[in-house]
Parts: structure tokens; sequence; C-alpha cells
């Protein structure tokens, strides 16, 4: 038996932790370049902010790794509920911040409550699924886990923050699908989601989407009960839609809206997304350099030093930079996986998908976002974007996978 | 522990394979805090656990277990069937990725050019960096016009929210009707519109302030008049774009304006301007400024005698001129009523605004007599003491009876205009052809267009003699049937009072740039003898009679000799052939002082009321400017013959160094030729007036010997030394036109006196000189008019625009030049 310090010398996963350093220097980069030379004193001097935060999240990691899964397992119903009441009081007493309460304050300290309920939701998750009774595939338990995850969705819904409920139910899905959801079963779930974004983007989009969910069930050949289910699910959808449509808050409208045609308006809900496109298209190859990118100078860009953070990189640093940030996620995203699969237990290897999830769907709306490919969810791009409570919380995550991997032999 | 029933439907549940493995683990979930027992969570994790087989794998047959435990090396096929799961999930979240890279490489790559452009579309901007427009001053440099500082405020209409109310308090503010702002700002769709254009700035200050979040403010320039209305028809107006509209805005708008400068300046994305010091910037260059020849002093005395009169009489309006007849500077003119370019209500009204000086003619009546009667004289057909038989007052024209106001008998010529006859006048035109006739009122310059650099200038109306009635010969002669401008009037007037020399009228002294460097000076420009100055001098003698004893007596100032002529025409009818009835036009046109006059001026009422002839309306007027003028300027009674052209005294036998002295105490400068010590001949001849910028020609030869010596010419200029050669009693012949490179006989010869001398001329490029300028303007003859003998012997005098000047010598030879016609 190596000593731990050996153990963690040789069973520490240097990739995962390189791609996670590797995107927090990016981070700060992007940060002092947004926030050099900008009047407002609001993001004046928050490249350093964000360093001290990665001190500190960097110390919780180390932690992390340390504690031993048995503890995440302990504390992780528990964490939940403290997750839940934050939120609750999160609605209740929350720091308001452009028409959203997103923060709790504690002292001096504001937290955005929706980042370590993120951490409760996968905890929580991965010890239900893998206690030894539970079988998602059977209604009851199944029930149970939506009921988990649609707590804190509703919650962070009424915020509002459409864009953290999603990734609330991105973690979700694969870790039931992980945890033995059937296929058709998960098609019953995803299908009425793509239909109702398809039936969102036009008639064409949507009958295209139809003919392939037709294909897929002839090819899947599944019993005619779910067959109809799938069916009556997707056509109610389909009409349900425009209902839902107006029940959406303007402003979450005029995204969807915008997503599909920035152009039309491009003044006014279109700008970020135009101006985000124009910085990283201006920056070509190579980029124009650091502290050189004028849509970040001029101010053009909005949200520079969090949502936008990605257009930043992509002016100044070009396609180069930018192919760096989304390969350092494959190689997060891949490693944090890749511990699913070696890990020693069936709760790691939960929380394991649940983490690497909650990262590539970050990225990918976050960065899809910047170049027009995702509407504007305000998603951060998770380790880059500035904002000390994602840090810690995505600090404890990655600390906790470690972990996992460092004792995968025990 | 209850054993998990398998439900039907559900048997190849992974979760259940899962449970009936874990059935195995001893500790319930509430025993993990327990040291060394494995939580639930943990499936034979063990050390002690880790080395037997995977029965449950092979546990349950005919089922694949997909959610196992994860040891790589005992675990293949469970691991194999479960990673397909995480394959299914990683290729998911591939695609996103895939689509992002070909995304980025999309706009990084391939676009890249596209997204360049738009943002340096949107960062940079090009502002403009207004020229100054030049300023107009008068003659002594006080300023008409000057461009002084204002603001336009522009607003987007897009981050505007109450318009009514903002047009409103805006209205407050500029004085705009509320109505007119709100249309231009709420016009749909627009991110620009102006508020309010060239206002005070304290104005644009407070308009801003009524909306900042949305409102430019563009400093400008306006353009402002310190005098006033002053010569306002003159100057014209500048419009909201900086372009000159009418006067000499229009006609200097390009040395006015400038050129607009620009840089290129950052505009950040809340759309305020990024200082940039990097960029390049073209700086503006301000605009020149004028100097006219108008006399402010004088035109504000013109405009308001003028006015008072208009305004006694309840006439329809007048005009005057103010024309310095030695330069051709028009020192005042003057359009009642009159006209402030700082009034945009009056800017509008296009009958107010236009220089009726220069834009309407109108029938002269009898101030046409001396033009009549200085053409019968220089043609030599009369004399001022000819006697002509006025017949009473009616002649018989074309089978018409042509009558004078009041009938008169036989009266000499000075009498004939002093009275204003119309019967004399017309037997004195008869005397002349009516095609000699029509060549002197051209060489007027009636007819034709003075060239003042005044916009929108007619010709008048001067019908060619092929054109004319019977009647016309003896109408225009006393000033009917033709039209004319007060400015031609001043301008041929001014060839009379010029000793028949016509001076192109300008109005425009200078252009400087704005530190004062001067670009271009109008020199006073000869246009051509019309007249022989005896011819014009006598004229301008009758003329003081018409003052001292005749119709003009009204315009006589007490103490100063002026001359002068009274007309009194009936208007043209609008629309239809014949006269309005009732509507006259008064006027007076005159000169001071006597002889050699500096300034003439013609004064004209349109209509007035109740008195309408030109003496009791015109020319008070006339007298009261010049008494104002000579009051506050008593030099306008000094002759400019006196001061600016010396007479050529005859040096003609002095010694070279006596015969300069004397002319340089004259101010005349002068060239010699030819060898020796005292001056055997001279050009010009004596009493000639010459310009001080013309050097005179003196030959020189030794003291003692021949008089008659022959010159040395060669070298000069032909004319030169035809010149010289006629002054010294030879008869010279010339080939070629140029530089007279040799002469038959030498230099130095003693031919006969008379003797014919023969010049070979070529024509040099570079050594011709002033003196050869082909406008012909400029040439040493040109400004020594004055024959020595009587004019009646000259036998060609003006035809048109084409010159030809009778000279004749000392011997009664004349010379004939023919110059160049333009």
């Amino acid at each position: 038996m190596a000593t731990p310090r050996q153990q963690l010398r040789k069973y520490l996963d240097w990739p995962l932790v390189g791609a996670a350093l590797g995107l927090v220097a990016c981070g700060i980069v992007g940060l002092l370049s947004a926030t050099t030379g900008t009047a407002s004193a609001r993001v004046s001097g928050l490249a350093g902010i964000q360093f001290l935060w990665l001190v500190l999240a960097i110390g919780v990691a180390i932690g992390a790794i340390r504690v031993p899964t048995r503890f995440w397992f302990g504390i992780s119903y528990i964490l939940y509920g403290i997750s839940i009441i934050a939120l609750v009081l999160t609605l209740a007493v929350g720091v308001s911040r452009m028409g959203a309460e997103r923060w709790l304050a504690i002292g001096p300290f504001r937290f955005q409550t929706s980042e370590i309920g993120k951490i409760g939701l996968i905890l929580a998750l991965a010890r239900y699924l893998s206690f030894h009774k539970v079988a998602v595939s059977r209604f009851r338990d199944f029930a149970v886990t939506v009921g988990l995850v649609l707590v804190p969705i509703v919650l962070i819904h009424r915020q509002p923050d459409l864009g953290t409920a999603l990734v609330y139910g991105a973690i979700f899905l694969p870790m039931v699908y992980w945890a033995g959801l059937e296929n058709l079963h998960l098609l019953a779930i995803v299908t009425p989601a793509i239909n109702a974004v398809c039936a969102f983007a036009g008639w064409i989009p949507w009958l295209v989407f139809l003919l392939i969910l037709v294909g897929v069930l002839f090819l899947m050949r599944p019993p005619l009960r779910w067959t109809v289910v799938i069916a009556v699910i997707n056509l109610v959808v389909g009409i349900v839609t425009p209902a839902i449509w107006d029940r959406l808050e303007p402003f979450q409208q005029r995204r969807i809206e915008t997503f599909f045609s920035p152009e039309k308006d491009p003044l006014g809900a279109g700008y970020q997304i135009i101006q985000s496109q124009v910085a990283i298209g201006s920056g070509g190859v190579w980029g124009k350099g650091f502290l050189e990118g004028s849509q970040t100078r001029l101010a053009y860009l909005p949200e520079t030093h969090t949502d936008f953070i990605f257009a930043v990189l992509g002016e100044e640093f070009g396609f180069v930079g930018a192919i760096v940030v989304v390969a350092l996620y494959v190689l997060l995203v891949w490693r944090i996986f890749r511990m699913a699969l070696v890990a020693n237990s069936n709760f790691a290897s939960f929380v394991c998908i649940g983490v690497g999830s909650m990262f590539a769907f970050h990225g990918i709306i976050n960065i899809g976002m910047t170049i027009g490919l995702a509407p504007v969810t305000g998603l951060p791009l998770l380790l880059v974007s500035y904002g000390g409570s994602s840090l810690l919380t995505n600090g404890l995550a990655i600390g906790m996978v470690l972990g996992f991997g460092v004792r995968r032999f025990e | 522990m209850p054993t998990t029933q398998h439900e039907p439907g559900l048997e190849r549940d992974v979760a259940l394979d899962a449970s009936a493995v874990r059935r195995r683990v001893p500790a319930p979930d509430t025993d993990h805090k327990r040291p060394g027992l494995p939580f639930p969570g943990e499936l034979r994790t063990a050390p002690a656990e880790a080395n037997p087989p995977r029965p449950d794998v092979v546990a349950v047959p005919g089922q694949t277990p997909r959610f196992e435990p994860r040891y790589k090396p005992y675990d293949g096929p469970a691991q194999k069937a479960h990673t397909i799961r995480l394959v299914l999930v990683g290729i998911m979240w591939l695609l996103g990725l895939g689509a992002i890279t070909s995304r980025l490489a999309k706009i990084q790559i391939f676009d890249h050019e596209k997204y360049l452009a738009k943002a340096a579309g949107q960062q940079e901007r090009q502002i403009t960096l207004a020229a100054r427009r030049g300023k107009i001053t008068d003659r002594t440099g006080r300023d008409l016009a000057v461009s002084l500082a204002a603001a336009s405020v522009s607003v987007n209409p897009r981050k505007l929210t109450e318009m009514k109310s903002l047009s409103e308090r805006v209205s407050e503010i500029s004085g705009e009707p509320a109505q007119r702002i709100y249309q231009r700002i709420s016009k749909p769709g627009r991110a620009f519109a102006w508020v309010a254009r060239n206002i005070e700035t304290d104005q644009a200050q407070r308009i801003f302030a009524l909306a900042p979040h949305a409102m430019t403010i563009h400093p400008v320039t306006k353009r402002k008049h310190p005098l006033g209305g002053l010569a306002g028809q003159v100057l014209g107006h500048v419009s909201i774009d900086n372009v000159g509209g009418e006067g000499l805005e229009a006609v200097y708008n390009q040395q006015l304006r400038g050129k607009d400068g620009w840089m290129i300046s950052l505009v950040d994305g809340l759309g305020e301007q990024v200082p940039n010091t990097a960029q390049p910037l073209m700086p503006p260059v301000h605009g020149n400024d004028l100097t006219l020849t108008i006399d402010a002093d004088y035109q504000a005395i013109v405009e308001q005698e003028l006015a008072k009169m208009v305004d006694s009489l309840h006439a329809a309006g007048g005009l005057a001129v103010l024309y310095e007849a030695s330069t051709g500077a028009i020192r005042a003119m003057a359009n009642v009523p009159t006209y402030n370019p700082d009034e945009s209500s009056q800017t509008r009204n296009g009958a107010l605004r236009r220089n009726r000086a220069i834009t309407d003619p109108y029938e002269p009546g009898s101030m046409f007599k001396a033009i009549t009667v200085s053409a019968a004289m220089a043609e030599g057909k009369v004399t001022p003491d000819d006697m002509i038989d006025c017949q009473g007052g009616r002649i018989s024209v074309a089978g018409g009876m042509i009558r004078d106001s009041h009938p008169n008998g036989v009266l000499d010529v000075r009498g004939v205009i002093a009275h204003s006859s119309n019967v004399g006048t017309i037997k004195i035109s008869q005397r002349i052809s009516s095609e000699t006739f029509y060549r002197y009122m051209r060489a007027f310059g009636l007819g034709s267009v003075t060239n003042v650099d005044l916009p929108g200038e007619t010709r008048g109306l001067l019908a060619r003699p092929s054109r004319w009635s019977a009647r016309t010969h003896a109408t225009i002669a006393m000033g009917q049937e033709v039209g004319v401008t007060a400015l031609q009037m001043a301008v041929a007037y001014g060839a009379i009072a010029n000793g028949g020399v016509l001076m192109a009228p300008r109005v425009v002294e200078r252009i400087t740039t704005p530190d004062g460097r001067i670009i271009h000076a109008f020199e006073p420009r000869k246009v051509r003898q019309v007249i022989p100055a005896a011819v014009a001098d006598s004229m301008v003698n009758m003329l003081c009679g018409v003052v001292e004893k005749g119709t003009g007596k009204k315009a006589a100032i007490p103490g100063v000799r002026v001359g002068g002529k009274t007309g009194t025409a009936q208007m043209a009818a609008a629309g239809r052939r014949g006269y309005e009835h009732g509507a006259y036009i008064a006027s007076f046109i005159g000169f001071l002082p006597d002889m050699d006059p500096r300034l003439v001026c013609v004064v004209s009422v349109t209509k007035p009321q109740g008195s309408y002839y030109g003496a009791t309306v015109a020319g008070p007027v006339f007298k009261n400017i010049m008494t104002r003028i000579i009051n506050r300027d008593a030099a306008v009674l000094k002759r400019p013959s006196d001061a600016v052209y010396p007479r050529m005294p005859d040096v003609v036998g002095m010694s070279e160094i006596g015969a300069t002295a004397r002319l340089a105490s004259l101010g005349i400068p002068v060239r010699s030729s030819g060898r020796g010590s005292v001056v055997v001949s001279q050009w010009p001849p004596p009493d000639c007036r010459v310009s001080p910028n013309r050097p005179a020609l003196m030959t020189l030869a030794e003291r003692g010997g021949p008089a008659n010596a022959l010159p040395d010419v060669t070298g000069t200029p032909v004319r030169q030394a035809v010149a010289t050669l006629s002054a010294a009693g030879f008869l010279p012949r010339w080939e070629g036109s140029g530089i007279v490179i040799a002469q038959e006989p030498p230099p130095g010869a003693l031919p006969e006196p008379g003797c014919t001398v023969v010049l070979r001329c070529q024509r040099t490029l570079g050594t011709t000189g002033a003196m050869l300028e082909p406008d012909g303007r400029d040439t040493p003859s040109g400004e020594c008019q004055e024959p020595e003998a009587g004019v009646d012997d000259a036998d060609v005098v003006m035809i048109g625009g084409s010159d030809v000047a009778s000279k004749p010598t000392s011997l009664g030879a004349t010379i004939i030049r023919r110059g160049r016609s333009r």
C-alpha cells in the first residue's frame, strides 16, 4: 500500500489538472484584457480578485481531493437540502442584479446559490442512483429523480435564470442515462424538447425532425405502447409550444427570437450576438494580440468579463486561441468522463458523469452563444468567466473528481 | 433485505442487475458510517473483495449487465457494454464541439474579412473638421460678413420617448415652430434628425440639456453681418450647408469656404467618440478673406440717403451705384429696400435679395443723351459750340412727333445737354450713322455685361441697327428703346469722367489668406479708350453746365463744381409693349470733382409717387450723398490724375542726370537707350499722363552731336522702337513683330529727318516683357491717350472691342496702332 502522498502523485489525473488550470489561466488573461482600460470601476481590478478566488479554489480542490468518497456520499442529501434552502432564500432575500435575483449575500460576500445547487444536485442524484434498490427504468424511482431535479429547476426558473435551469436538466439526463435509463424512455423525454425548439425554428426544421423521429422509431421498433406515447407527447408539445411561448418572459422571448434571427434587431436584443461574432470573426487566425482587441477596447462587447469572455479571447488570440480553449475543454470533459469509467464506486461514477456533463453543457452553450450557434442564455464559461462562487464550486467539483481518481484502486 | 422483484417488461434493466449484485453487499446504507465497511455506493471495492472473480456478471445468464463495478482488469465485457452509453453521450458532446469548431473556422478564417470590415465600419468614423469660411471686409478692413461659431443639434429619435413635449421645449429655445421640429424628429425608422441648426452655442447647450442621452451638438459656423444688411444684395447669403447663395458669397464661394479637413475618430459601443491620436488627420484649410472695393461708410451713406427719398416719395424702390471712374472700383452699390442676409425671412424673398443694380435693365431716359452727344463729338460731327435749332421743341421722326418738355429755340450743344432737349439730341444723333452710333454705345459698354464679379448680371437691351425701326435711332438718342443697368450707366459715365478710358468695374479689391497673405489683388483694368480724352473732357464740362444752369440744379453742391445729367423715363409695362401709365424711373447720374472726376454716382428711384422728375427726385439724393461723402472725406475732391498719374514733363534737350532727376521727382521710372549725356527723344510725349508702374523711355546721344542721330532701338519691343523713332522724327517701318533685332540704317547714322527706318523684329519668348502683354492694355501708348493735336483730325477711333487708337506724331504723320482683337 503506497503512502497517501505517493498514491496522490501516482494516481492524480495530471491532464485533468492541466486542463483546468489552463482554462483558468485563459480566463485570467481574458479578464485582464476585458478590464484593462475600461472606465467602469465595476470591472477594473477583477482579474486580481479572480486570482484570489483561484488561490482559494485551488485550496478547496486540494482539500476535496483528500476527502474520502464516503464523506461526499454522506453529505450529499444534506448539501442538496442546504442548496434548496439557499435557493429559496435567494428568491426571498436575494441580491438583485440586472433583473434577476441570483445572489445570496452572506456578510460582505455574495454567493450565486445556483452554483452550489449544481453540486448538491449531482451528489444527491448520484447517491440516489447508486442506491442498490433503485432502478431508473421503474417509474417510481425515475419519478424520484425527476423530483430531485425539478425542485431546483423550478426555484431557479423563478429567479429567473432559464440558462442555469437548463444546466440542471443537462446534468440530469446523462446521469439517469448512465444509470440505465431505457433508450426508448430517453427518447420520450428528449424528443419533446427538440420538438419544441424545432417548432420555434419553423416548419421545415419541424418536419425534418418529425421524419428523423419516425425513422428512429422504425429502426428501434419499440413496443406499440411506447410508439403511441412518444407520438402523442410530440404532437401535444407541437400544439402546446405556442401557448408556452406566450407564457415566457418578454426578455426570454426576445432572446429566443434573436437567436433565430439576430439581424432583425441589430441595436436591440441581437446586439450582443452580432457584436460577439464581429469580435471573434475580426480576430482572424492569429488574433489582434493581447489588449489589442478593438471590439473589447471600445466596449462593443457586452459582459466581456463573464458571459462573453470567449469573444475577448477569440478576438485577441484568433482562431488559434479559440481552438486552444475548446481543446482544453474537450480534454477536461474527456478526463472527467473517463473517470466515470475507472471510479471504484457507482456513486463516484455518477458524480463524474454529472460534473462532466455540467462542464460540457456550459462550454457548448456559452461558446455556441458567442458565435451565434446557441441563444443568449447567460451561462458563463466555467473556469474561464469571472465569478467567485462559480470558481469555488468548480474547484470543488474537479477536486472531487480528482479524488475519485486517486482512490480508484482502494 | 427484500428481494427485488423483476417486473414484467423490465427484465433487461441494468439497475436490477446491479441491485442483484448489491444484494451481496452486507451493509445497509445506514451502516456506511461504520469504519471499514463499504457504504452502499461502494461496490466491492475493498481490497478484500477485489480478488475474487466476478461471479455476479455471469450470475444472471442471458442478461447483459450494463451497470457494473468498473475495475478495468476484471470488468472487460461489462465495461464494454456499458461504455457504449458513455460513447453515445460523448458523441453528443463531440457533435456540439464539432459544430463550434467549424463555426469558429468559418467566422475566423473564411469570413474574417467580412467581420473585420464590420468592426472597422462601426468603430471608425470620419469626422469632418469644418473649414472656417473667410470673411468679407470693406476696403478699410471693416467686417461686412464673418463666420461665427454656432452649433447644430441632432438627435437619435430612437432614444426618445416623448417627442411631442420635447419639440415644444426645443421650440421655446430655438424659436422654430414646434410642429416643424416634431415632423423632423418623428419620421419613423430614422436614427438621425436635426433638432435645430445654426443656432447660438448657448441655445444649443440648453437644447442638448433637454435630452443629453439622445442628442449631439455639432459645432458649425454661422454667417453674421456685423453691419446688418449693409450691401446685403452685393454680399449675398450663405446657405445652411455653407454654400454661398447669390452675391459675392456665390461668386467667391470656392475661395471663401476653404477646404474641410477630416480625422478618423474611434467610436465606442455606446456611441461615444474616443480620443485617438494614432489615426491620420487632415487639418482644414480655412477660407480666404475678401477685401472689397466697397467702402462701408459710403455704402451706408448711399443706402440711407436713397432710402430716405424712397420712403418720402413712397417709391417702389431705388438703386444707386457709387463708382470710382479712374480705377473701376465700386465704392457703394445700394438697392432699396435693403436686405439683411441674417434674416432668414428675407433670404427667402428672391425679389428682395436680387442685386437689381446689375440684374434689372431700365430705360435711362435723358441720362443717355451724354452718350449720344459724346459719340457725335468723338466722330467730329459736332463741337460744343455748334448751334442746334431745336425747332421750338418738336421734331418729326418717321412720321411721328417727338417733343421737348420745355420748348427751346436755337441752342448750342452745351445748351442742348443742359436743358436736355430731345429735339436737339436727336438732331445731333442724326449726324452719325446708326452703325456708328451703335458702335459707340457698345464701346461704352452698353448691351454687354460689364463682367463685374457679381452674379446674375444682365447685358441690358440694345438691338443691332439692322433690327431698328425708323424711329429707333432717334428714340435711343434720348434714352428710350434701350435698357441699361445702373452699373452699366455708371461705367459708361465713368469713361467720360476718366478721359474717355473705360475701366472694368470691380467690387473685390483683393483675396487674402486668413493670415493676411495676398493671393490675388485685382488691379484697375482698362478696357478701352472709348472716346478721345479731349471729347471726354469737354463732355465733363458740358455736364457740369447741366448742374450749374440746366436741369440738374437741384443736385448742385455749394462750393463744389459737380457735373451730371438727369433722366426721367417711363417704365416698360410688364408683359406687353409700351409703357406703364404713371410709372416712372427718376434718375440722376453725376460726378465730382469737375475736372478729371474721381467719383461717379448714379441714383435711380423707381415709381416715385407725386414728383417723378429725375431732377427733383434723384438729384437731391445725389447732392445729399455727395455732400456727406465730401464732409466725411474731402480727399474725394482731389483729382486722381494729380496724384496717381503724373504728367510727363518735356525732358528732350535736358542732360541725362537732369532728366532722370526730374522724372524721379514725379515718380516716373525711366529707361534709357543709346549712349550719350543728352536726351534726344522721349516717350511718352510731354503732358501725357503716365503710370508710375511703366518706365518712360528716353534716348540719349552725345552732347554736341547731331540732334537727329538715329537712336539705337535694337533689343527694344517694336512698339517702343516705333514710338522712339517717331518721337525722334523718323518714319519707322517694321517687319514681323516682337523685339527689334536689327535696324536699317544702323544706330548712330545721320539720316535725313523724316526718312524711313526699317526695323526687323522677332518674337522672342521671355523677353517681350509687360509691354507686349497680349491683352493690349499695358502698352505705353495706352497711358498716353491725350493727343496733342485736335482730336477732330483723328480718323480712326474705337470699333467695338478691338481698339484702334490714333497717335499723331510731332511731324503730323499718323501711326496707326492696330491692337489685337480679343
